[in-house]
Order: C-alpha cells, then sequence, then structure tokens
C-alpha cells in the first residue's frame, strides 16, 4: 500500500502545479529582487503577476505594495478569493453561490492545514484513528499535508472552470459534481445535488469543491462514500482513507 | 394506582401498535444495508473478452458477469462496477511492457449508496453487462494488453477477475 502511495506521488501531473510554492510573506520579502528577475524569465514574471493578483484585487503596480511588509501580508490572506470562470452559467444567483463556495473552500482548506497532525483530533478522526497498526503513520500525514498544500495552491493560484452537467447518463440529481482526472484545464462540471448543498458544513459546495479537486491535484479516488464509512475507513484502512476523497472533503469541512 | 397510571401501558391497544410499528420499520430498514455486503465472497466475477484481437481505434468489446453460487439470494452494490457505467479506475489495464493505459473517465462527488444501487441475485442467478474499454481507457498503439476488473473492497465487497489478454494490430 505504501507503495501505492509512492506511485500515487509520482503521478502528480506536471501541469497542475507549474508554479514555485511560495508563502505570501515570503513573496513580499523578495519582491524587488523578482521583479528584476522578471525581466529575464518569464517564469518568475508569472510569479510576479501572482503576486499583484493576491496584494490587490485592482492588480495594484508593485511600487505600491512597498509599505509595512507584516501589514500587507496580513491583508493578503484574507484578500484571497479563487480565481474561478463561472461564463457557462447565465443567472447571478448561481454566480453567486459559485463564488461564494469558492470562498469558503479556500478558507475551509487554509484552516485544515493547522489540523493536519497525526495527534489532531479531526485527522484522527478523518484520516487515521491510530487505532490499526498499519503501514507507517508518519508517511500517511506526510502524505495529507502534500494534497492539503496542493489543494489550497490550486485555489490560490489556479483558475478553476465550473461547469454544467454535460453527460447523458440521467445521474444529474444525484451527482454534486464530477471531474476528468487527465483533463488539462481545472473543470468542475456541477450537478444536481450541487446546487442544493449548503455554502459551507459537511456535504455543502465548497467541499465538493475540494473533493473534486483532491482528485484533480493529488489523485485520490472514490473508495467510500459518506462519512459513516469515511469515518470506518480512518479506523479500520488508514492507508485508503488517505487516498479517499470524502476524507479529504471532510476534514476540510470539518475544519 | 395513581403511580401506575404514569407508567408505559405496554398492554394497551395503542402502545402495542406502535412498538409494533417501530420493529416493524427496524426490520425493513436495517437488514438492508446490513446484508447489502454479506456473502459476497459467493459471488463469481468474470470479464470476457469477446475477440482475442482487434484493430486499432475499433471498439475492445468486454463483458463483465458476475453470478450467485450461495444457496441463497446475494445482494451487491453496482457502485464502481461496469453495471453503472465507469466512475472511477475499475479496472488494471496494461500494456505489453506492463506500464497502466490511464483512466480517463470521470470522478464523481456522490452520496452513499441507496436501495435502488443494489444488484440482487438469487441462488444460482447471474447479471451481465457488455462495454467498451475504450470509453474509460483508451488504447492509442498497436501491441498486446492484459486487462482485470479490481473490486472495490468497502463500496461492492466484490473479488478481482481474472487478467484476460488481447491484441490490438
Amino acid at each position: 500500500m505504501l507503495t501505492q502511495l509512492r506511485k500515487e506521488d509520482a503521478k502528480q501531473r506536471q501541469s497542475v502545479n507549474p508554479m514555485p510554492t511560495t508563502g505570501p510573506a515570503t513573496q513580499m520579502k523578495h519582491t524587488s529582487q523578482l521583479q528584476e528577475a522578471a525581466n529575464n524569465s518569464p517564469q518568475v514574471q508569472q510569479l510576479v503577476q501572482l503576486q499583484k493578483g493576491a496584494s490587490s484585487k485592482n492588480a495594484a503596480p508593485l511600487t505600491a505594495s512597498t509599505g509595512g511588509q507584516t501589514q500587507a501580508s496580513n491583508k493578503d490572506k484574507k484578500a484571497v478569493e479563487p480565481k474561478h470562470n463561472s461564463d457557462e452559467f447565465k443567472g447571478k444567483s448561481k454566480k453567486k453561490k459559485i463564488k461564494a463556495a469558492m470562498n469558503s473552500a479556500y478558507r475551509m482548506i487554509s484552516k485544515a492545514k493547522g489540523h493536519v497532525d497525526k495527534d489532531h483530533p479531526k485527522y484522527k478522526r478523518w484520516m487515521d484513528a491510530g487505532k490499526a497498526d498499519i503501514g507507517n503513520r508518519d508517511k500517511r500525514v506526510e502524505h495529507v499535508k502534500d494534497g492539503v498544500n496542493k489543494i489550497e495552491e490550486v485555489l490560490r493560484e489556479e483558475e478553476i472552470t465550473l461547469r454544467k452537467y454535460g453527460l447523458a447518463d440521467g445521474e444529474e440529481e444525484e451527482t454534486f459534481a464530477y471531474v476528468y482526472p487527465d483533463e488539462v484545464a481545472h473543470n468542475i462540471y456541477l450537478g444536481g445535488a450541487f446546487w442544493d448543498a449548503n455554502t459551507s458544513g459537511y456535504n455543502s459546495k465548497a467541499g465538493t469543491i475540494i473533493h473534486e479537486l483532491s482528485h484533480r491535484v493529488h489523485s485520490t479516488e472514490d473508495h467510500v462514500y459518506g462519512m459513516k464509512d469515511a469515518k470506518a475507513l480512518a479506523k479500520d484502512d488508514p492507508q485508503l482513507a488517505v487516498t479517499n476523497a470524502d476524507n479529504y472533503e471532510f476534514l476540510a469541512e470539518g475544519a | 394506582m395513581n403511580s401506575s397510571l404514569r407508567e408505559p401501558d405496554f398492554r394497551s391497544g395503542a402502545t402495542k401498535t406502535i412498538l409494533l410499528g417501530m420493529i416493524t420499520f427496524l426490520i425493513s430498514v436495517l437488514p438492508m444495508e446490513m446484508n447489502a455486503q454479506k456473502n459476497t465472497k459467493h459471488l463469481a466475477v468474470s470479464l470476457v473478452s469477446e475477440s482475442s484481437d482487434f484493430e486499432l481505434g475499433s471498439a475492445v468489446v468486454l463483458t463483465f458477469s458476475v453470478k450467485n453460487n450461495h444457496k441463497k439470494a446475494v445482494s451487491f452494490c453496482e457502485y464502481m462496477t461496469p453495471f453503472e457505467g465507469f466512475n472511477g479506475p475499475i479496472l488494471k489495464v496494461l500494456d505489453q511492457e506492463g506500464k497502466p493505459v490511464q483512466y480517463v473517465g470521470v470522478m464523481r462527488k456522490r452520496s452513499e449508496p441507496g436501495p435502488d444501487n443494489y444488484i440482487h441475485l438469487e441462488s444460482g442467478e447471474s447479471e451481465s453487462v457488455q462495454f467498451d474499454l475504450l470509453v474509460a481507457y483508451p488504447i492509442k498503439a498497436v501491441g498486446n494488453y492484459t486487462v482485470q476488473f479490481i473490486g472495490n473492497k468497502y463500496m461492492n465487497a466484490l473479488g478481482n477477475s481474472e487478467v484476460v489478454e488481447f491484441r490490438v494490430r
């Protein structure tokens, strides 16, 4: 099973993480160096663009962010609104619901980062109860940490496109959402159950987004569905729990 | 007398009806889920290829069957079986170098399975479904391939099928 974990790590799709991971504070600190480097490297230029997007909704020029580094960093944290495209939905109401869900998904996953610890009760409930003496608990923590970071990163740095249900399989009403794991763009296709769900909390719109992104960026599968079975998995088969999409969703929803 | 009136009277007709109703409800609801994945070890899973070789680009037709070899009826969940189509990587498809062919179908968030998602097989009964492998596992090169159904311990509690070999020319 650990071999499986390692394989999944290796399976990480390149299209998903084109950017180096840097926290907002570190990014602010190196603004001037980056500005210089940006003239020579298109990738760094992209990173500077990202900083601009994060530091102000109106993408203020870099020179405007010179005052009070700590203050600016704190402001950045609050201001993150995941970039997304909901153009397929014509009504204002659906666009508004999607925006609220995206913002909530980012808040949830950011908060969940602090719970990824083998002794944290929420981590124990949804990922690894620590009862079964199976495999390596520390490796599982690392695997979950990696997944939660990747989900947060994709929400912070990339554009997610929310799309209409596109299958003629008669399952639209029962489906919250689906994705194609091999698609290059981050498309999430929404089903009827998504619109019936609350914005946040268990089995919510925000949680659905986290569930789907875990398939895309962390190669999770659906070994079980639902809170009862996800909890049982964390007790009896934690190696599978840390690769199950619902377990990531519930960890974030309960954060 | 007064104190005995305050106790629930199990002999009264109304209380009996309520209790009976509750018991009937529990009997009808509880075993559904508990029996669902019981005795699935008696279910024989098989995967058969329509042909031993296919032309590149034409459908790779496979038949998936489950037969109940138990003396009693057995139910199993259709989630993550070909009976419901593809909702996850339920097959292991390898090329001649042993490299996996990537799953390209959907991955879906949905609720836990309900009673309608169970397939009931009487003793000796079997159920089959035919499907095109290429719908979820695109094969883009000629060569020898193997395919196997991988049972999901928790979702459908079915075993793996035997490994099926075929050639694409």
